[in-house]
C-alpha cells in the first residue's frame, strides 16, 4: 500500500473543501470578509449578509460541491466499471441524454422543475439505452459496452445540434449555458447532497470488490465476486449520480475524468480511498471553479464547465508529467 | 482438504461437436497436468473447473456439492486459478497485486491486517519476487508477472490450485522452483491441476496426466501409464521416435553438463517402469524408450511411428 495512514489524505481533502466552501460563500459581486461570513454561518451578523450568504450564496456552493462530488465518483466507478481509464459519465452518452431531454423541455418552453426532471429521464433513458444495447445477446464485454457509449453518445450529439439548430435565437443562450454547464439556476443542494452520501455509503464497502473488478472479471470471479450483479449494480449507481449531476448544473465536463485520475496518480488506486477522496476532490474543486466563474469578468458570470478546464487540464497535464 | 470431481462433464467450445465426457477427481495431494496441442479446450476446461463457465453438460462436485450452486465466495476460499492472461488497467505494484488474494477471507468492512500483509509479503518471498514489491506489475517482465501471478494464488492460498500454463515466460532455473512449489503445495494436502506444453515438465512434476486429442477423445490417469508413445503419437502430429543409441547421441552433449535439464532426472524418475527420455528439437520429438522397440531404423532414414 502506497499510503501508509489512508486517513490523512482524507483529512486534507476535508480540509480543503471546508476551506474552499469559505471562500466561495465570501467572494462575490458584494465582498464579506472571512469573519463576516463566519459569524453570519455562527447564526449571526446583519440580515443583509444573512440574506446574501444563507440564501443566495451558500445553496449554490453546496450545489458546486456536491455536483462536483457526484461527477467524480460516477467517473471513477465507470473506469473501474469499464477497466478503462478513459471512460467516464460522459463517454457513454449519459449527459448526451440528460442534454437532449432538457433542451427538448426549454424548446417546449418549461423552465425549472421541468427541465431538470426531462433532463433527469433524458439520463436514465441514456443508461437503459445502452446498456440494454451493449447487453444484447447476452455477451457483454467492457470494451463492447463502452463503443456502444461512444456510439450513442455521437447520436445524442447530433440530435443536440439539431435541435439548437432549430431553436429561435432568443433561447439559444439559455441552451448553451445549460450544455457547457452552469449552476447560477441550482437553487436547491439537497438531493445532490443526499445521494451523494447514500452512494458513497453504499459503495464503501464494495471497496476491496471493486479494487478486485479492476483485475478483469474472470479473476474477480475466481476472488469470490459475483461479477455480474455487482457490475449491474455500479453502472446504476453511475448513473444516478451522472443523472444527478447533470439535472442540477448541466453538462459540466471534464471533472468525471480528470479528478478521479489526479487522485490515483497521487493516492493509487484502491477503491476504499479513491471513491471518498474523489467526492472530497470534486466538490471542492467545482466550488473553486464556481467561485471564479461568478468573480474573473463579474458581473457576468462564466460558465463553470470552462472554468474546470481550464483548472484542470493543465493540473492533470503537470501530475502526469510528474509521474513518470 | 478439498476434493473436486466431475461426473460425465463437457466443456462447451461453441461450435464444437462434444468430446468425451469426463470423470475426473481431484484428490488432495495429486497433481495434475494436462496436455494438449493449441486450441484443444484446456483453458476452457480449467475455466469450467474453476465455475467462470457453465458446461455443456455434466456436474462438478466440490466436496459433494454442486459447484455451480454454490456461492462464489466459499468457493474461492477452496478453488483458485492462475489465469493465462492478466489485465492490468490500472497500475498497481507487486505486494498490491499479492494481496488481493485474500479477498476471498476478508469481510467486506474489513481493511487488510498486517497479518494478510505478512501473507502476501511470504507468497511473493517463497516466488522469489518480494525485491519487486513497490514495483508497478506493467514495469515487470513476463516471467517477473508470471511468479506475481503465482503469489496471488499462494495468498488465496485454496485448497484446490488450477493454473493455466504456469511456467510461461519462466526460465529454466524458476520453472524448477515453480513446480518444485507445487508439489510442495500437493505434499501439504492440496491438489494442483495445471496446463502444460512441456512433456518433460509434465513427465518429471505431474503424477496424473489428462491427454486432450485434438478430435475431442481424451484419456486421464497414473502419469506412468499415460506418458506412452502411442498416446504421445496421437498428441503430437511431428513427433519422430528415434532409437536409444541415437536419441542418446542426439542427448548427450547437453546431459553431461546440467542435471537440471530435464531428461535426466526424468529417465529416472520412470526407471522402475517405461525409461522415456525426450528431446523437442525445432519440429521433432525425439523419444527413447525402452518399451517402444524401433530396431529397424537405421542412423539414415528415421521414420514417424504410426505410418
Amino acid at each position: 500500500m502506497p499510503i501508509s495512514n489512508p486517513l490523512k489524505p482524507i483529512l486534507v481533502l476535508v480540509l480543503a473543501s471546508l476551506v474552499a466552501g469559505l471562500l466561495s460563500v465570501s467572494i462575490g459581486s458584494s465582498a464579506t470578509g472571512i469573519e463576516d461570513t463566519l459569524r453570519v454561518l455562527a447564526g449571526s451578523g446583519s440580515e443583509l449578509q444573512q440574506t446574501l450568504i444563507l440564501e443566495l450564496r451558500l445553496p449554490r456552493t453546496l450545489s458546486a460541491f456536491a455536483t462536483g462530488g457526484l461527477l467524480a465518483v460516477a467517473g471513477a466507478l465507470m473506469q473501474v466499471l469499464l477497466r478503462n481509464p478513459l471512460a467516464d459519465p460522459y463517454v457513454l452518452g449519459l449527459s448526451g441524454g440528460a442534454a437532449v431531454g432538457a433542451l427538448l423541455a426549454m424548446l417546449a418552453g418549461l423552465a425549472g422543475f421541468l427541465v431538470s426532471g426531462s433532463a433527469f429521464a433524458g439520463a436514465m433513458l441514456a443508461t437503459l439505452l445502452v446498456f440494454g444495447l451493449a447487453h444484447g445477446s447476452g455477451s457483454w464485454t467492457p470494451s463492447r459496452l463502452l463503443l456502444t457509449g461512444v456510439v450513442v453518445a455521437a447520436g445524442w450529439g447530433a440530435v443536440i445540434t439539431l435541435i439548437l439548430s432549430m431553436t429561435p435565437a432568443s433561447r439559444l443562450p439559455g441552451m448553451l449555458y445549460w450544455l457547457m454547464g452552469d449552476l447560477s439556476h441550482a437553487t436547491t443542494p439537497w438531493p445532490g447532497l443526499i445521494i451523494l452520501i447514500l452512494v458513497c455509503l453504499l459503495v464503501f464497502p464494495l471497496g476491496r470488490a471493486l479494487n478486485v473488478l479492476a483485475r478483469g472479471s474472470l479473476q474477480a470471479a475466481a476472488l469470490g465476486v459475483s461479477v455480474r450483479p455487482l457490475e449491474w449494480f455500479i453502472y446504476l449507481m453511475a448513473s444516478l449520480l451522472t443523472a444527478t449531476a447533470v439535472t442540477m448544473a448541466g453538462a459540466v465536463g471534464f471533472v468525471g475524468l480528470v479528478v478521479p485520475h489526479m487522485l490515483r496518480l497521487v493516492l493509487g488506486n484502491d477503491q476504499r480511498l479513491i471513491l471518498p477522496s474523489c467526492a472530497l476532490a470534486g466538490g471542492t474543486l467545482l466550488v473553486l471553479a464556481d467561485t471564479l466563474a461568478r468573480v474573473v469578468i463579474a458581473p457576468e458570470q462564466l460558465p463553470v464547465g470552462v472554468i474546470t478546464a481550464l483548472i484542470g487540464v493543465p493540473t492533470f497535464l503537470y501530475l502526469l508529467y510528474r509521474s513518470r | 482438504m478439498t476434493t473436486l470431481t466431475t461426473e460425465e462433464l463437457i466443456i462447451d467450445i461453441p461450435g464444437r461437436t462434444p468430446g468425451v465426457p469426463l470423470n475426473l477427481s481431484l484428490q488432495p495431494g495429486q497433481v495434475w497436468g494436462v496436455l494438449g496441442p493449441n486450441g484443444v479446450g484446456k483453458t476452457t476446461l480449467l475455466h469450467t473447473l474453476a465455475g467462470l463457465r457453465e458446461p455443456r453438460s455434466g456436474r462438478l462436485l466440490l466436496d459433494g456439492n454442486p459447484l455451480m450452486e454454490l456461492r462464489r465466495k466459499p468457493v474461492s476460499q477452496q478453488m483458485g486459478l492462475v489465469f493465462q492472461d492478466r489485465q492490468d488497467g490500472f497500475p498497481a505494484t507487486a505486494l498490491e497485486t499479492a494481496l488481493i488474494g485474500r479477498h476471498p477471507w476478508l469481510s467486506p468492512w474489513q481493511m487488510e491486517s498486517g497479518k494478510d500483509l505478512a501473507i502476501a509479503e511470504q507468497a511473493l518471498e517463497t516466488l522469489d519476487v518480494i525485491h519487486l514489491r513497490d514495483r508497478l506489475v506493467n514495469t515487470l517482465s513476463g516471467g517477473e508477472r508470471q511468479r506475481v501471478a503465482i503469489a496471488t494464488l499462494m495468498t488465496q492460498a485454496p485448497g484446490i490450485w488450477l493454473l493455466d500454463e504456469p511456467t510461461n515466460h519462466l526460465d529454466l532455473q524458476h520453472q524448477t522452483s515453480v513446480m518444485k512449489l507445487l508439489r510442495n503445495q500437493a505434499a501439504s494436502g492440496r491438489a494442483v491441476f495445471m496446463c502444460l506444453h512441456d512433456l518433460n515438465l509434465a513427465a518429471r512434476w505431474c503424477d496424473q496426466i489428462l491427454l486432450m486429442f485434438p478430435d475431442g477423445q481424451a484419456c486421464w490417469g497414473p502419469a506412468r501409464d499415460m506418458l506412452i508413445t502411442t498416446a504421445l503419437e496421437k498428441l503430437l502430429a511431428n513427433a519422430c521416435f528415434l532409437p536409444s543409441w541415437m536419441a542418446s547421441r542426439f542427448l548427450c552433449p547437453a546431459s553431461l553438463h546440467s542435471d537440471h535439464l530435464y531428461w535426466f532426472s526424468c529417465s529416472k524418475r520412470f526407471s522402475g517402469g517405461i525409461q522415456m527420455v525426450y528431446y523437442l528439437m525445432g519440429e521433432f520429438l525425439c523419444v527413447q524408450s525402452r518399451r517402444c522397440r524401433i530396431t529397424s531404423v537405421s542412423p539414415s532414414t528415421t521414420r514417424p511411428m504410426g505410418k
